[in-house]
């Protein structure tokens, strides 16, 4: 009971502490690519850290909510960490909540961050809120056909039980059905995480700008919290893509060095697919904003190709 | 005990019972006292809501029935009531809204200077009560339809209580002519039941789907669904409820948006699981697929729409849907004999209808006191009120949160146990096809779930948060003591049974085990018992909230101890150096502009710019229409109409309005009548 407490602990700390690392490594790689030098790998924990000692300004209209919402995500997206497989199979909480959970916590997150946008009575706000709300109600029924296709071979919605069977039954590589949602749930993911194609995380164009549009009004400590718990979200995301498709390498066992050796592995798989991601940022241009709906499209469709594909096979 | 014996709680049913109609009479006579009146009409029906939730409460805790007599009209048609499981379940909901409702009705009532006639309001409020009991205690088919009208009646009455207004008028029309059509359907219905039984009882059609071929069964039930779709406001039906609940009142619509709209809920589940039992495959796929039409169009209008109220009620229709599809697979999994799953499907849709319930009265609540203040539900003309209604802003940001299904509120509980019942019907063998159906449906759910979150971030932000857009919502004040106690009541039912889900399957199990041998055990952990491959499923909101609220406490203590207090300065919104004004903010038009532009095709909108001024370039004034109605207005409803249009204008032939013609027609009549009795 105990070791597991600590466990936990310990898996919600080193995401925490890893998020920011990652978006380094994300920025840096982008930067090569763009044959720029870029800042280091550490820029983001200092860029925390400043966030975090400043003093705050807030819009006169603004209520409690702007004050509550950085706290209220924060606290969300970490407890979602508690619930995600990631080192070792099965994280403590796995019996509180299964993947339809983690999706509803998600929605919280993405409402919470909607609605107080709103608070300040900017048009950006309003403008990137309704942007987020409707794009990600899309995006909704895209993840849940992708994460279906993936569940056809499982029959259950609990996590660990999910990549436990995942693993044993064998993820087929020369399967087409496992291409084709892999695909899918990565459009999903760019989606999530609000990257090139679907959203350009580095500007403040207003015309462009959907998901960093809602989140110009926060300042100091407010947006430090806010910034932190939207890189531990991009984890997050990676880490159920991690989980539902390249599972190889988590600890079976509860025992220390198990799980010493998952989690180099987990961290590897998210360095790596942080660096997909950058790599296909940097090979794409911006979609305009109506035809981002058609990429959830493609992605839904690939879905349903992959389910046809399982119920036939 | 002797306090406890099941006489004891007959007597408080007839005492309820004399309550809605003491409440119901005496307000009617006293014209002259409105103040008491109304005082008196919503303290009788507190009572009575107080009384009906504690017999219900007891029947379903002991599992007990209740029966009693009241009066045999004419020799078989017998009026009495029969409380089972089911209907002691929908008495439950009855009486807790009906308790709730009375208190928010009351300060109303009170703070409302305008209301004229209010006495009659309370009056006809208790008749509705006493008709809703009526709808789910009686058990002959005969009664049931008396009680059905009565019901249609008095929610009438209520829909054109304001009736000086000219679209209240014409929105009560509407709501009649519906009520007809259900009232044909059911009747044919039960009339083609009495054929085959010879009998009036509800317990001699148990099983009847053994006894008739499957045609005839199918006719029966889906006559019986037409009919309960249409009151459900079930998609394309659905074209009295955005107009009947803005019209009436607010509280007489907080009881029929939370209660009215279980009663076919109640009568369909009563079809589908008293009657027949069980039914051929393709009843089940046929009511998953009306449903999840039903769901996606009503989510999808929903957040269109930029009046509250019809935001509400097309947010009715989605629930409905999704209520229609939790018994369409609880209907399918009966037919395929997978008894768990379907056992999981019908709590999941008694849990809904528990769900529905609070967060849609919470809400009308709540959009009944953005009415008040400014005469309008519509929300481009209000603003900033977060800062005036503490109260109401937070019992409304609750309410749409639950809206929106989101942990840990009671609207997830509901929504997980029938996604969970749609993705096994994926995962489960079965054919291709219906594998393939389960999945999309899953994905609808999704969506039209998250169009509804999307809608209540609209609401909410637009009314509640930022400047207030027009003088009258800048001089809003908070609510009343009274109306503040209803909402928070409601708030606090909607966290219980959010994180204690063991709270509201105490209930649901009693009415479960009656249909189905496995029941769920749940305290604060939701315990579903899959069989096959998948391990037993469990869920804890209650842990994961738990857990999260010790997050957010530890990080608030952390960045206080490290950074010390918050320092914050207020500024004014920057607008590029101008001043911040009201006509700056996001409008509730251009909020869900995005969305018409996707969904444009679907919805067959088609917008009008009329521009008026002498050169087009410069305009004095521009207007801008669009019709989101136009696929089922236009394309449904408006020929229909005219058909019926061109048939009366037949039937004109023999009714032309001439009194000559009247006069011979008697005559015809009365010699035919001599001819035939001679």
């Amino acid at each position: 009971m105990i070791e597991k407490i600590v466990y936990m602990v310990c898996q919600v700390l080193l995401v925490l502490f890893v998020a920011p690392l990652v978006e380094g490594i994300i920025k840096k790689v982008k930067a090569r690519l763009q044959n720029r030098i870029g800042a280091d790998l550490v820029q983001p924990y200092r860029d925390l850290f400043k966030y975090l000692r400043k003093d705050a300004v807030l819009a006169k209209e603004a209520s409690w909510l702007t004050r509550t919402t950085p706290y209220l995500v924060f606290a969300v997206v970490l407890g979602s960490v508690s619930l995600l497989p990631m080192a070792a199979l099965y994280s403590p909480l796995t019996f509180t909540g299964d993947i339809i959970l983690l999706v509803y916590l998600f929605a919280v997150v993405r409402f919470f961050l909607a609605i107080t946008a709103l608070d300040s009575g900017s048009a950006f706000g309003g403008m990137g809120s309704s942007r987020e709300m409707i794009m990600s109600a899309i995006c909704e029924a895209a993840l849940l056909l992708a994460v279906i296709a993936v569940l056809m071979q499982v029959g259950t919605t609990n996590l660990g039980v999910i990549v436990e069977s995942l693993l044993t039954g064998g993820r087929d590589l020369f399967n087409y059905a496992y291409w084709l949602s892999f695909v899918a749930f990565l459009l999903v993911v760019i989606v999530e995480t609000g990257r090139i194609p679907y959203d350009n995380p580095d500007t403040h164009l207003e015309l462009t700008m959907i998901h960093e549009a809602m989140l110009l009004e926060y300042s100091g400590r407010y947006w430090g919290l806010l910034h932190w718990a939207l890189l531990v979200k991009q984890i997050l995301v990676f880490t159920l893509f991690i989980d539902l498709f390249i599972p190889w390498g988590i600890a079976k066992e509860f025992t220390g060095l198990a799980i010493f050796e998952g989690s180099i592995f987990y961290l590897l798989k998210v360095i790596l697919l942080g660096i997909l991601l950058a790599v296909i940022e940097t090979l794409y241009a911006k979609m305009r904003l109506f035809k981002v709906p058609k990429l959830l499209v493609v992605s839904m469709a690939l879905s349903v190709l992959a389910i046809v594909l399982q119920i036939a096979v | 005990m002797f306090l406890l014996t099941q006489d004891l709680f007959n007597n408080l049913f007839e005492l309820g019972v004399l309550f809605f109609i003491l409440g119901g009479i005496f307000p009617l006579l006293l014209h002259k006292w409105q103040h008491f009146a109304t005082a008196f009409a919503n303290g009788c029906s507190f009572v009575g809501g107080v009384l009906m939730t504690i017999v219900a409460g007891r029947l379903l805790l002991f599992q007990e029935t209740l029966n009693l007599t009241a009066w045999t009209i004419m020799d078989p048609i017998i009026l009495k009531v029969h409380f089972d499981m089911l209907s002691s379940f929908f008495l439950l909901i009855i009486g807790s809204m009906v308790l709730i409702c009375a208190i928010y009705a009351q300060g109303d009532v009170v703070s409302n200077k305008q209301l004229d006639g209010r006495n009659y309001l309370g009056a006809i409020m208790n008749f509705f009560i006493l008709s809703l009991i009526g709808v789910v205690g009686v058990d002959t088919s005969v009664t049931f339809l008396i009680f059905w009208e009565f019901m249609a009646l008095t929610s009438f009455a209520l829909v054109i209580f304001e009736h000086e207004k000219k679209k209240v008028r014409s929105a009560g029309y509407i709501y009649l002519t519906m009520t007809h059509v259900i009232g044909v359907c059911l009747s044919i219905a039960f009339l083609l039941l009495y054929w085959y039984t010879g009998s009036l009882e509800f317990a001699a059609y148990k099983n009847i789907g053994s006894q008739v071929s499957e045609l005839t069964g199918s006719i029966i039930f889906f006559l019986f669904f037409i009919g309960f779709a249409a009151k459900m406001g079930l998609f394309p039906i659905n074209v009295w409820l955005p107009r009947a609940y803005p019209a009436a009142p607010s509280s007489a619509t907080t009881l029929m948006a939370s209660a009215m709209i279980k009663m076919p809920v109640y009568a369909l589940l009563r079809v589908s699981f008293d009657f027949f039992g069980t039914g051929p495959l393709w009843w089940g796929l046929c009511l998953i697929g009306i449903g999840t039409v039903s769901m996606f169009a009503g989510s999808l209008l929903g957040a269109l729409q930029n009046d509250t109220k019809r935001f509400l009620a097309y947010s009715s229709v989605e629930n409905m849907g999704l209520l229609c599809v939790g018994i369409g697979a609880s209907l399918y999994f009966n037919a395929v004999g997978a008894f768990t799953l379907a056992a999981l499907a019908f709590s999941g849709t008694l849990y809904h209808v528990f769900s529905h319930c609070i967060f849609k009265s919470l809400l009308f609540m709540g959009a009944g006191v953005m009415l008040r203040a400014t005469g309008t539900c519509n929300i481009s003309r209000l603003g900033g009120l977060i800062h005036r209604m503490p109260w109401t802003a937070g019992a409304f940001l609750i309410g749409g949160m639950t809206l929106a299904s989101l942990p840990p509120f009671t609207g997830f509980m509901s929504e997980w146990l029938l996604l969970q019942s749609m993705l096994h019907m994926a995962f489960e063998p079965s054919t291709p096809f219906i594998k393939l159906f389960a999945a999309m449906v899953v994905a609808a759910m999704g969506l039209s779930g998250a169009l509804a979150a999307a809608a209540v971030v609209k609401h909410f932000g637009i009314a509640f948060l930022g400047k207030a857009r027009t003088p009258a919502a800048a001089e809003m004040q908070d609510v009343n003591g009274s109306m503040r106690v209803g909402m928070m009541v409601l708030c606090f039912l909607s966290l219980v049974l959010g994180i204690y889900p063991g709270g509201a399957f105490l209930f649901i199990n009693a009415v479960t085990s009656g249909y189905f041998s496995v029941v769920f055990k749940s305290d604060f952990i939701v315990l579903v018992p899959f069989v096959g491959a998948a391990e037993k499923l469990t869920l804890s909101t209650g842990i994961v909230a738990g857990l999260i609220f010790v997050i957010l406490l530890f990080t608030y203590l952390l960045i206080r101890r490290l950074y010390g207090r918050s320092r914050y300065e207020l500024e004014f919104v920057w607008t590029c150096g101008g001043e911040h004004l009201p006509v700056m903010e996001y409008t509730a038009a251009s909020y869900s502009q995005p969305l018409l532009r996707i969904f444009k095709r679907i919805l067959g909108a088609h917008n009008k710019i009329v521009t008026q001024a002498e050169y087009q370039y410069y305009p004095k004034r521009i207007e801008h229409r669009i019709n989101i109605d136009a696929r089922v207005g236009d394309n449904v409803y408006k020929p229909c109409i005219g058909l019926m249009v061109k048939l009366f204008k037949q039937v004109k032939i023999i009714q032309n309005g001439n009194l000559q013609a009247y006069v011979a027609y008697m005559v015809a009549a009365l010699i035919i009548t001599l001819l035939w009795i001679r």
